[in-house]
C-alpha cells in the first residue's frame, strides 16, 4: 500500500499522452486486414470505420487527403487490407489505425501475377499488332462464346439486330467465370476452329470485380486466343476493365454492346454504299457514251466523206512509187560506169606481171651460184692435197718409222731434251712407232 | 473474276467507281471496267441477302454440338448439361 502512494500521481493528460507515445513509438507501421464496418463519412470528409475480424475490432480513421490514392470506394463488410500507424485520440482516449491505403483483400497479389504474366506474355510477343487478325466486313457467321443467360448475350444481340436484321449469329454456351471457365472457353475457340465454318469468335461476359473477372487473365486462355485462325474479339467488362484476354485478342470491345457496334455489319450502310457505287457506274458510263458518240459526229464533219480522201491518198502512192523507181534507176546507172574504169586500171596493174619478171632473174643467178661454188671447191682441193705432202715429209711420226722415240716427262707431257730436265723417280713417256711405254727415272747421267 | 469476298468485292467496287470517274481510261478499258463494276454490285447485294439467320445456340448432344434456336428468355443450365 505504501509503494503505490508513493507513485506520482498524473492528471489524466499526462497518461495519456504517454500512453499515445508508447504506442506510437512501437506501432509506427502496421499492415491489418479485417471487414470493414460502421462506416462514417462526416462532414470534414474523413473516414471512420472499424475494422473487425471475428473476435476482435480496432478503430480506423482514413483522412481526407490520402483518400485520392484510393483504387476502391470502402463499403460495410468489404475485406481490405490497412496500412498505416497506430496513434491514440487523446479527447476520446481511444486508440485507432491512422490509415494510409486500403486495398482489397487478396487485390495486391491477384494484381501482381496479373501484371507479371501480362509482361512474359508481351515479352513473347503474344500482344504483337503484326499478329492480329483483320476482323472481316461481313463475315458469314458471328459466334460468341459466352454464358447464354447473362445480360452480356443480350446486349450483344440487341444491338446485333439494330444493324443487321437476322444477322446469322451462334452462341457457344461457357461458364464465364469460377475454376471452370478457362478450360471451357479453350475448348470452345479450340472447336470453333477446328468444326466450325464461322468467321469470327467474340468472347462476351459483362462487367464484374477483378476475381470475376479472373478466367480471362489466363495464361492458356491467351495461347488458345493467339492460335485461333478465326479472329477473335474480347467484349469483356466495362470500359476500365482490362484482362489479359484483350491484350491477346485481335480486337478488343470494352462492353458486349459495344463489340456488337464494331463487328456486325451495318446493313442499310453496306446498301446504300453498293447501291450509289451502282448509280455512279451506271450515270457515268451513260455520260461516256453520249461523250463518244458526240465526238464521232464531231470527227466525221472535220473529215469528210472517208472515200474521197482514200482516193487522194491512194494517188499520192502511186505518184510516189514511180518517181522513187526513176530516181533509183538513174543513179544505178552511174554508179555501174565508174565501176568498169575502175576495174580496167586495176587490171594495169596485176602483180601478176611482176612476178614473171622477177622469177627469171632468179633463176639466172641461181645458176651463176652453182658455177661459182664449183670452181671454189676445186681449187681448195688442190691446195690441200700440196700442202698434204710437205707436211708428211717433216712428220715426226717418219722420224719414229726411222727407230727415233720421243720422251716426255708426265704428267705434264713436256718433250725431255736435256737429262736434267728430270728427276729420280719422276714419271716420264717414251712414244715408239707403233706403241708407248711408261717407266720411271731411275739414274741421270 | 476469281471469286472474291464481300469485303474485297465492295473495295474493288469503290476502286473502280474513282477510277471510272475520273475518266483516264480509253472507251474500251471503262466499257470493261463498267461491266466488273456492275458484275460486283450484284455479287455485294447477293451477298448481303444471304447472311440472313437466325440466334442458334449450340448443345451438346451424344457428344456433338448441335444448333437449336435460341430462346434468351428461357434460362438454359447448361453447363451442367456440359458435364453430363
Amino acid at each position: 500500500m505504501h509503494t503505490f502512494h508513493s507513485i506520482r500521481i498524473q492528471s489524466v493528460s499526462e497518461l495519456t499522452r504517454s500512453i499515445r507515445g508508447l504506442l506510437e513509438t512501437e506501432f509506427p507501421f502496421v499492415s491489418v486486414t479485417g471487414e470493414i464496418s460502421n462506416l462514417r463519412k462526416p462532414s470534414s470528409g474523413h473516414l471512420y470505420f472499424t475494422l473487425k475480424d471475428a473476435d476482435a475490432q480496432i478503430k480506423a480513421v482514413l483522412f481526407r487527403p490520402q483518400q485520392r490514392y484510393l483504387n476502391l470506394e470502402p463499403r460495410d463488410g468489404q475485406e481490405v487490407v490497412c496500412r498505416g500507424r497506430i496513434s491514440l485520440y487523446e479527447p476520446r482516449g481511444e486508440y485507432q489505425i491512422i490509415a494510409d491505403t486500403l486495398e482489397e483483400k487478396g487485390a495486391g497479389l491477384l494484381q501482381a501475377a496479373f501484371e507479371k504474366l501480362k509482361r512474359d506474355l508481351a515479352t513473347e510477343g503474344l500482344f504483337d499488332p503484326s499478329h492480329k487478325q483483320e476482323i472481316p466486313l461481313l463475315p458469314a457467321r458471328i459466334t460468341l462464346v459466352t454464358s447464354p443467360d447473362g445480360a452480356a448475350v443480350h446486349d450483344f444481340i440487341t444491338m446485333a439486330e439494330r444493324r443487321f436484321p437476322h444477322f446469322p449469329l451462334e452462341i457457344y454456351p461457357v461458364a464465364v467465370q469460377g475454376s471452370q471457365a478457362p478450360r471451357q472457353i479453350i475448348d470452345a475457340i479450340e472447336w470453333l476452329n477446328r468444326e466450325s465454318r464461322t468467321e469470327l469468335i467474340v468472347l462476351c461476359r459483362g462487367g464484374g470485380s477483378l476475381e470475376d473477372l479472373w478466367a480471362f487473365n489466363d495464361e492458356q486462355l491467351a495461347r488458345a486466343i493467339y492460335a485461333s485462325t478465326i479472329p477473335v474479339v474480347s467484349a469483356i467488362g466495362h470500359e476500365i476493365d482490362f484482362t489479359i484476354a484483350d491484350f491477346v485478342a485481335d480486337y478488343r470491345a470494352p462492353t458486349p454492346t459495344s463489340a456488337a457496334e464494331a463487328v456486325v455489319p451495318d446493313r442499310d450502310h453496306l446498301t446504300s454504299l453498293i447501291q450509289t457505287c451502282g448509280q455512279r457506274l451506271i450515270k457515268h458510263q451513260k455520260d461516256l457514251i453520249i461523250n463518244a458518240r458526240f465526238r464521232v459526229r464531231s470527227h466525221k464533219r472535220v473529215i469528210g466523206d472517208p472515200s474521197l480522201l482514200l482516193r487522194s491518198f491512194r494517188y499520192r502512192l502511186a505518184k510516189t512509187s514511180t518517181d522513187i523507181h526513176a530516181t533509183l534507176s538513174r543513179k544505178l546507172g552511174k554508179h555501174n560506169r565508174l565501176i568498169f574504169d575502175l576495174a580496167e586500171k586495176l587490171q594495169g596493174r596485176n602483180p601478176g606481171h611482176q612476178l614473171a619478171v622477177t622469177r627469171q632473174k632468179l633463176e639466172g643467178l641461181e645458176k651463176r651460184l652453182q658455177l661459182q661454188t664449183k670452181k671454189y671447191f676445186e681449187k681448195r682441193h688442190y691446195t690441200i692435197r700440196s700442202h698434204a705432202a710437205l707436211l708428211d715429209a717433216v712428220s715426226p711420226l717418219s722420224i719414229l718409222a726411222r727407230g727415233y722415240s720421243i720422251t716426255t716427262i708426265l704428267p705434264q707431257g713436256t718433250l725431255v731434251r736435256e737429262s736434267n730436265q728430270l728427276t729420280i723417280g719422276g714419271q716420264i713417256e717414251i712414244i715408239l712407232q707403233r706403241g708407248k711405254v711408261k717407266g720411271t727415272v731411275t739414274a741421270i747421267e | 473474276m476469281a471469286k472474291k469476298n464481300f469485303e474485297e468485292s465492295l473495295a474493288r467496287l469503290e476502286e473502280i467507281t474513282e477510277v471510272l470517274e475520273k475518266g483516264e481510261l480509253s472507251l474500251e478499258q471503262s466499257l470493261k471496267m463498267f461491266n466488273e463494276g456492275i458484275k460486283l454490285v450484284e455479287f455485294c447485294h447477293t451477298k448481303l441477302d444471304e447472311a440472313q439467320g437466325q440466334v442458334d445456340l449450340l448443345l451438346k448432344k451424344n457428344g456433338r454440338m448441335e444448333p437449336v434456336p435460341f430462346e434468351p428468355s428461357v434460362k438454359q443450365d447448361v453447363i451442367q448439361e456440359d458435364s453430363d
